[in-house]
């Protein structure tokens, strides 16, 4: 269901005035002091369903042995006590046989404000706490990202201080174990770490985390060990660590083999961090020792690679689209540019009206009139294909790493392979983005799979 | 014959389990609880009740002769005070008092001697309990320390020193909700009424309080008092479940109340909104107090869903989200296997009360966690005739929200049902305005006039703490200009000063550590936990603070 916000709704009842009865009491003797009268009147109020014509009291300010209260009465026409008030008998209680005045005991706010108090103030008269309008704040989908060029260089210190707040972030994700995008992004501006989006597909693309198909969600994945390689002659194993962790796990994973961290270019995520143990330690005694401090750890596999249809058929349809809401515009091969939506195939971004912030994005499929939600790089990456453009990899057989262009990034998850063969994010060079330690079979089968153009280099 | 030991610590489980944190723990010991505790340990109480065998576990520990030895029990023990059985007993014989019986010093200590079989000596304190020559009464160091081991373990206590004669007694009667004598009364109300409706607690309470002429002037003294309104709610809720449990009969002479656990599960609302506007809401099951229910099945529409637990007090949302039908007319679905509870229900309202996560208030979710705290921003999701009282409320300066005061949000297209955002409560006088729904002014109107906040920093949410350098901000919410706030660390007091109320404070933590943030005003007091701990010290999901 959508929100949807009704201003001026008509009100059912005839528009009514608001006007005073006033009365004398005593707090002594037969009389009641004012929390006593208040919670005389109210049973009685409500005793003979009065409320609606009956909707408060106010009382004398300071109220010493003699004392007025005024009724508040609802009525179409001032003075006129409506019919439910009369034929109740309401009046008739003793409580109200001394009337303020014996002129009509008609009375306006104005008129008794001074003795009942200075503002809209019911019955006495404290500091009320003061409305905190919190700040709007337009809601976005984590998946809808904007074209960044921000790849200057940077400084090894900036590069150190960065990284070191990511692993904070990483250690509270761990400790949290899931949550909203709402509140990962909050947590990133505590730690001044800009564009949580990008922080969150990092996350994903290093295995830390899954997230849920809009993107609202998240799940820290549990501790997890991924074999890249057998040293021949020792027999040693290095693994690479993902999912949650603290430090006092890295502390116990220690004892099990030596532990390297490596800074992920940029800084841009936490470490990445590798186990190396003997052959010695099997994976199933390291496991148990770890079980025993309360730990579990997983040995993972590599992500497999699934093939363009497999993909495409997994992104999920979205429904009721408000293009109406939204500026659109339309991605043109290079950049997003104005539009009116017109049932075309193609990748869509919708902006606020006022702010120019990307909202969502989704691909739209003029073939079988439907919306997918995806990653926004996985969507473009439709977009150019539907564009008759053809991406193609460049692999590097000697030194094993893999190019792309910049402007031709592989979808999510096929990034994540890619990722995961080193643990390690991609660096830039001259417009390309370079994957390290990547076997030549999986190169070539995601060429295949996508339908990529291959070179070698 | 049960041991003291078990006793105390099935007692401190049983008020401090499945209770989430930061609620306000009654020690609210009476036969029922007593009843409960006994009936799980799958053992008769060997000829006598459940209340007679705690009361000569804690004899035979306690009374050396014709005193009793506070000594014996004033440690902590594997996390757990020994103490709270004893102090338990004390609230016992303030539960057993009758209903006309004028409580003083006398009366008090002639029921305590005759549950603990103390004969009586000419004087009102039995030895062992009597007045210090520095003044104190000896059990009042147990109730002080039993309020910091509450706090220090992320509750609000609430047992609190009276004044005059009734000073050092006023901790055992502040902890009482229902007295026997209530709870007959109750009964009678529900049988002449006939209710038989599956109200929640506040709803109850509400009808409860509609004939506050028929209740016993304790009664009347609990349905006041704001301060213990959502327990008050709860026990009557309790008698009221264990009334239908027992066939919803009239009582008659000789007539006892079967104790038993109760047999519905009930659930709020969790809310969720995405990016496109789309708001959702789910099942949210409460868990029952001091009652561990496991591997039980939530049967909707067809379809079988675990429940699994969330966090303390809560299990998480189930299933698909809600339809306009299911939260307008309310539902009861079926809980398999049906050996311990017989039904999940969604109770039938017409308003919900949505706050934000307590653990996580960044998280954009809301839900019915409870009442909104003084300053808290709240959602108030309702049926379109409400929106006429909210008006009337936000005339009166009491609540405020988001927009004007025609502003509300449709939900469930064409259904009338609408939100208003972004409320506040405003004010403490709420007595001398009438509204069409009392549930909603019950629901609404505060329970304290003193409230502690922490916002900002970074918080861990499963371990309740903060990272030390990045700590919270200090919010006293009350409805005086000023506030005492004190700040200690192992009694030793790293700030104090008056200051404004209703400002975010910051405050220099030096290190690490539980911090006690005490704030007062006006002769009311509240005081909260601050955890900070150090990166090094916070650990994966499932596993406790190291340190």
């Amino acid at each position: 269901m959508t929100k949807s916000m009704v201003i001026n709704q008509k009100n059912l009842r005839p528009k009514t005035v608001r006007w005073y009865m006033g009365f004398k009491q005593r707090t002594g003797g037969r009389g009641y002091n004012p929390s006593r009268l208040v919670e005389v009147i109210t049973n009685q109020v409500h005793r003979h369903n009065l409320s609606q014509y009956i909707p408060l009291l106010r009382i004398e300010k300071n109220p010493r042995g003699e004392y007025y209260f005024f009724l508040a009465i609802e009525s179409e026409v001032q003075g006129e006590i409506p019919r439910p008030i009369v034929d109740s008998k309401f009046l008739d209680l003793p409580l109200f046989n001394c009337a303020a005045t014996k002129k009509g005991n008609i009375f306006i706010l104005e008129e008794i404000k001074q003795m009942v108090g200075v503002s809209h103030e019911v019955y006495d008269y404290t500091n009320p706490i003061p409305y905190c309008s919190q700040p709007r704040t337009t809601p976005e989908s984590p998946l809808a990202l904007a074209e960044s060029t921000n790849i200057q260089d940077i400084d090894e210190k900036v590069i150190r201080k960065l990284s070191e707040r990511h692993e904070y972030l990483l250690y509270w994700l761990s400790a949290s174990g899931n949550g909203t995008w709402q509140s990962f992004k909050k947590i990133c501006e505590v730690l001044e770490l800009p564009e949580p989006k990008r922080i969150l597909r990092r996350l994903k693309l290093l295995g830390h985390l899954t997230i849920s198909e809009n993107g609202s969600k998240w799940d820290v994945k549990p501790p997890s060990l991924l074999l890249l390689q057998s040293d021949l002659g020792t027999g040693d194993r290095t693994y690479l660590l993902h999912g949650q962790r603290s430090h006092p796990f890295l502390n116990k994973l220690q004892e099990f083999g030596k532990i390297r961290k490596e800074l992920q270019p940029r800084g841009q995520s936490p470490y990445c961090i590798y186990l190396t143990v003997s052959d010695e330690i099997t994976p199933q005694n390291f496991q148990e020792k770890l079980k025993t401090y309360g730990y579990s750890i997983i040995l993972s596999n590599l992500p497999k690679i699934p093939s363009f249809h497999e993909w495409r058929n997994s992104l999920p349809r979205v429904q009721g689209v408000p293009t109406y809401k939204y500026k659109v515009k339309q991605f043109d091969g290079r950049e997003f540019v104005d539009c009116a939506f017109q049932n075309q195939t193609g990748f869509y971004q919708f902006y606020t009206q006022e702010d120019q912030k990307p909202v969502c994005s989704f691909f739209y499929d003029e073939s079988n009139d439907s919306w997918l939600q995806g990653d926004w790089y996985g969507l473009r990456f439709l977009a150019i294909l539907s564009m008759g453009i053809q991406p193609a990899i460049y692999y590097n057989k000697v030194q094993k790493t893999l190019s792309i262009l910049f402007s031709e990034r592989l979808p999510e998850v096929y990034e994540t392979c890619l990722v995961m063969q080193s643990g390690s994010l991609p660096t830039y060079a001259k417009g390309y983005l370079i994957y390290s330690h990547i076997p030549e079979e999986i190169a070539r089968e995601l060429s295949e799979n996508l339908e990529l153009e291959f070179f070698e280099e | 014959m049960s041991t003291y030991s078990e006793w105390n610590n099935s007692i401190i489980e049983y008020f401090i389990s499945r209770t989430p944190m930061g609620s306000k723990i009654y020690l609210s010991l009476n036969d029922d609880v007593l009843e409960l505790i006994g009936n799980s340990w799958e053992i008769e109480p060997s000829h006598q009740s459940w209340t007679q065998n705690f009361c000569e576990a804690v004899k035979n520990r306690v009374v050396m002769g014709d005193r009793i030895d506070l000594e014996s029990i004033s440690y902590v023990e594997n996390d757990y005070p020994k103490y709270v059985a004893f102090l338990g007993l004390m609230v016992l014989a303030a539960t057993q008092m009758a209903d006309d019986e004028e409580i003083n010093q006398t009366n008090y200590f002639r029921r305590l001697r005759e549950i603990i079989g103390l004969p009586l000596d000419g004087q009102t304190r039995p030895r062992g309990l009597r007045i210090t020559s520095e003044g104190e009464a000896p059990e009042v160091n147990l109730w002080k320390r039993w309020n910091q081991w509450l706090v220090k373990c992320g509750f609000t206590p609430t047992a609190e020193e009276g004044k005059g004669p009734s000073r050092y007694i006023n901790y055992p009667i502040s902890q009482t909700l229902l007295r026997n004598a209530d709870r007959d009364r109750l009964i009678e109300l529900f049988s002449e009424k006939q209710w038989r409706a599956y109200w929640d607690e506040q709803t109850l309470f509400t009808k409860v309080a509609n004939e506050y002429h028929k209740l016993s002037k304790h009664l009347k003294k609990l349905i006041d008092d704001r301060q213990r309104y959502e327990a008050v709610a709860e026990a009557i809720h309790n008698t009221y479940e264990q009334w239908l449990s027992n066939g919803s009969v009239k009582k008659q002479a000789g007539y006892r109340l079967g104790r038993q656990w109760k047999r519905q599960l009930y659930a709020g609302l969790y809310r969720t909104e995405d990016f496109l506007g789309n708001i959702e809401y789910y099942l949210h099951p409460k868990q029952q107090k001091g009652r561990l229910l496991n591997s039980l099945e939530i049967i909707r529409n067809g379809e079988t869903y675990p429940l699994k637990e969330d966090r303390v007090g809560w299990y998480l949302p189930v299933g698909t989200p809600l339809t306009a039908k299911e939260i307008s007319e309310g539902r009861v679905y079926s809980v398999n296997p049906n050996i311990q509870v017989n039904n999940l229900v969604l109770p039938n309202k017409d308003f919900w009360i949505l706050v934000p996560d307590p653990d996580n208030p960044a998280s954009g979710v809301y839900a019915s966690w409870g009442a909104p705290k003084l300053g808290e921003p709240f959602i108030i999701l309702f049926k379109d005739f409400i929106f006429s009282d909210l008006q009337r409320l936000r005339d009166e300066n009491l609540i405020q929200w988001e927009g004007d005061r025609e502003t509300k949000y449709e939900v469930f297209s064409g259904s009338n049902w609408y939100e208003i955002h972004n409320c506040q409560i405003l004010s403490q006088r709420w007595d001398a305005v009438f509204v069409q729904s009392p549930e909603l002014k019950n629901a609404l109107q505060p329970t304290t006039k003193l409230s502690i906040s922490c916002s900002g920093g970074l918080k861990i949410p499963k371990i309740n703490s903060w990272i030390k350098d990045y700590p919270p901000q200090i919010t006293v919410f009350a409805f005086h200009p000023t506030v005492e706030l004190n700040v200690s660390l192992s009694n030793t007091s790293i700030f104090k000063q008056s200051c404004p109320s209703n400002t975010a404070i910051r405050i220099e933590f030096p290190s690490s550590g539980n911090f006690l943030v005490q704030a007062s005003c006006q002769g009311q007091s509240a005081q909260r936990l601050v955890k900070l701990v150090d990166w090094e010290s916070i650990d994966l999901r499932s596993k406790e603070v190291i340190s």
